[in-house]
């Protein structure tokens, strides 16, 4: 196996695991911050 | 986790395949993301079905599919009211935008360089990576769900932003690739193809980006759509410039994509309803079709043309060729006719001619005599000729044999200089033998055609040496005694530095040759060469000048063994 191999794998491994810990976070459980207004309701749209 | 009623924003819950819902506003969105993936898909599927082990075919093949992850996230964003599908394939996308032009790096390097990044530069690009793999799941990149407006946005961190540096520093890195190279290199043939290469993948890029860098400005996030319906010229411009310059198959591959891409950009108009859409969508398609269907015209006109030519070609060599053939009987008839009828009568002439001076016919009267010694030196002369165009004939045809063994350089260099002498004697010159080592050398050479190339070149010596001069005849090796040489010095009429150039080529003489009523064919050096060389030697020729003598120097290899010279006492 050569060096570029090895680097090449690595990457590849990295945005996997990186992929799958966003779905853990964002889907699993769910953990991020909600922005809202004071009254917590969105201004809609007038239209 | 408590979302707020999505109703309340009047998004569409209700998604499938995550990318289709009344949330995204038009078809176009549909049509500028779905269209340029399976133009793509199709244009580098092909290139793959044919030429996979291709490294730029490689290369062309991630950024398609990069880009078709990237697509298909970016429509799920359009689609999606589901909050969690939004920060969950908001936070990936990052990947695939940069992964797309990490691909792009990697498909210039290939193209312009022939060869993949060094492990060095892969290296260093995982580094600037690295952020993105550790800090893509934290609010480093999306710092929440914006829920002020119904928008259905995430709000980005710095992360995106340092995301986008590393693109422009890939997209630089890729304009250095091919400006470097034309700045470099001297192979001009190569810089429309390097150019070519390397703004594709730019436009390529920017044609990408387009939408990140007006949605970024502020702009308008849709406008940035439209860049999307470059992605398929620019891949199209990518795959032909890998054929063209790769010297894959082009006409099967050009045909199989144009039908196809035809084919997609008819059947996806069925798909438009909206009488407004349709307009725009047609003024982008028609000019696409025209394209494609110019190109595979073009396409079918070359085969044919390419077919035709062909045959002419075909017609025309074979009767090249039995031309060829006949030329190569006469010219095999001719050497035929040069050695058996010139030569031999030739032979019969000179014995008897010796036969009568040598008075095997009776006495002859003195005039008579001194007449047929000149008759005999004409025929030895035409003979000499004779032999010297067989032996071009046959170096010319590779039909010289050479039969190689051990011989003693040393001994058969002082043996030619013994039988040489007499001839010398007659003319006046002494030859002299010099030996610069003791013992003897033996190099695997055809003993008979080194003692005609050197009896040619001590022949050549005595003919152009003036009354009062020397022959020197000198045998030594190099200092790492790895070859040989024979030195044959002469003090004769010497030649200049342009003759000197030419004096090896067929029929080539001394300019000052002909002031010394020396006959000759013009063809003893060039034979002398021919051969030396055929056994891996060389002759080489120094002159000072006119009137300054010349050195011929024939040069043997000892195949680099010290134990060949066989020392003496």
């Amino acid at each position: 196996m050569t060096l570029s191999t090895l680097i090449k794998g690595l990457w590849i491994w990295g945005v996997i695991l990186s992929l799958l810990m966003c779905y853990y976070v964002m889907i699993h459980k769910q953990d991020f911050k909600i922005i809202k207004n004071e009254d917590g309701l969105p201004i809609l749209d007038e239209e | 986790m408590e979302f707020l009623d999505p109703t309340i924003c009047g998004w569409d819950v209700e998604s499938n395949w995550l990318i289709f819902s009344d949330n995204v506003f038009g078809n176009f969105i549909y049509y500028s993301h779905l269209l340029p993936v399976l133009c793509s898909i199709l244009l580098v599927g092909t290139l793959w079905w044919q030429n996979r082990y291709n490294s730029t075919t490689q290369a062309l093949m991630f950024m398609t599919l990069m880009f078709t992850a990237w697509s298909f996230t970016d429509l799920v964003l359009w689609a999606t009211a589901n909050p969690v599908h939004t920060m969950f394939f908001w936070s990936i996308i990052l990947h695939f935008e940069v992964l797309i032009y990490v691909g792009a790096l990697y498909f210039t390097n290939f193209f312009v360089n022939k060869r993949g990044l060094s492990w060095k530069q892969e290296a260093f690009l995982l580094t600037l990576y690295l952020p993105l793999i550790i800090f893509s799941h934290t609010t480093l990149n999306l710092e929440g769900f914006d829920y002020t407006n119904c928008n259905r946005e995430a709000v980005e961190g710095p992360l995106v932003g340092y995301a986008y540096l590393l693109e422009i520093f890939i997209a630089l890195w890729i304009l250095h690739i091919g400006f470097r190279y034309i700045y470099r290199r001297q192979n001009r043939a190569r810089y429309a193809e390097v150019l070519l290469g390397t703004l594709g993948t730019a436009l390529f890029l920017i044609s990408f980006s387009l939408g990140n860098i007006i949605g970024t400005i502020g702009v308008d996030w849709e406008l940035g759509q439209y860049g999307l319906f470059g992605l398929p010229l620019f891949v199209a411009l990518l795959v032909y410039l890998t054929i063209r310059y790769n010297s894959l198959n082009v006409k099967l591959y050009s045909a199989q994509a144009s039908i196809l891409g035809i084919f997609v950009l008819v059947v996806s108009l069925l798909f438009v309803r909206d009488a407004e859409n349709i307009r725009i969508i047609t003024l982008i398609t028609a000019p696409v079709v025209l394209l494609l269907g110019f190109l595979l015209m073009r396409s079918v006109k070359r085969e044919i043309e390419q077919k035709r030519i062909a045959q002419e070609l075909a017609t025309e060599l074979a009767g090249a060729n039995v031309r060829l053939e006949r030329l190569d009987k006469m010219k095999s008839e001719f050497v035929s006719i040069a050695s058996h009828q010139l030569r031999s009568p030739l032979t019969s002439v000179r014995g008897y001619i010796s036969m009568v001076l040598e008075g095997s016919y009776g006495e002859i009267n003195p005039k008579a005599k001194e007449v047929l010694m000149h008759v005999s030196d004409a025929a030895r002369h035409m003979a000499l000729s004779i032999e010297d165009y067989l032996n071009v004939s046959r170096i010319e045809a590779g039909n010289m044999k050479y039969d190689i063994s051990d011989v003693d350089l040393s001994q058969l260099t002082r043996d030619i200089v013994t039988e040489m002498l007499p001839v010398g004697e007659k003319r006046g010159i002494p030859i002299t033998f010099e030996t610069r080592f003791p013992g003897s050398a033996v190099v695997k050479l055809d003993a008979g055609k080194t003692r005609q190339i050197v009896q040619n070149l001590i022949d050549n010596a005595l003919k152009y040496t003036k009354d009062k001069g020397t022959v020197r005849v000198i045998l030594r090796k190099d200092e790492a005694g790895k070859q040989v040489f024979i030195d044959v010095a002469d003090q004769g009429i010497g030649i200049d530095p342009e003759g000197l150039k030419a004096l090896f080529e067929k029929f080539e003489r001394a300019k000052n040759a002909s002031h010394t009523n020396v006959s000759g064919t013009g063809l003893g050096l060039y034979i002398a060469r021919m051969m030396a060389r055929a056994m891996d030697g060389d002759i080489t020729a120094a002159s000072e000048g006119e009137d300054k003598g010349s050195v011929f120097t024939i040069r043997f290899p000892l195949n680099g063994i010290e134990s060949k010279w066989i020392h003496g006492r």
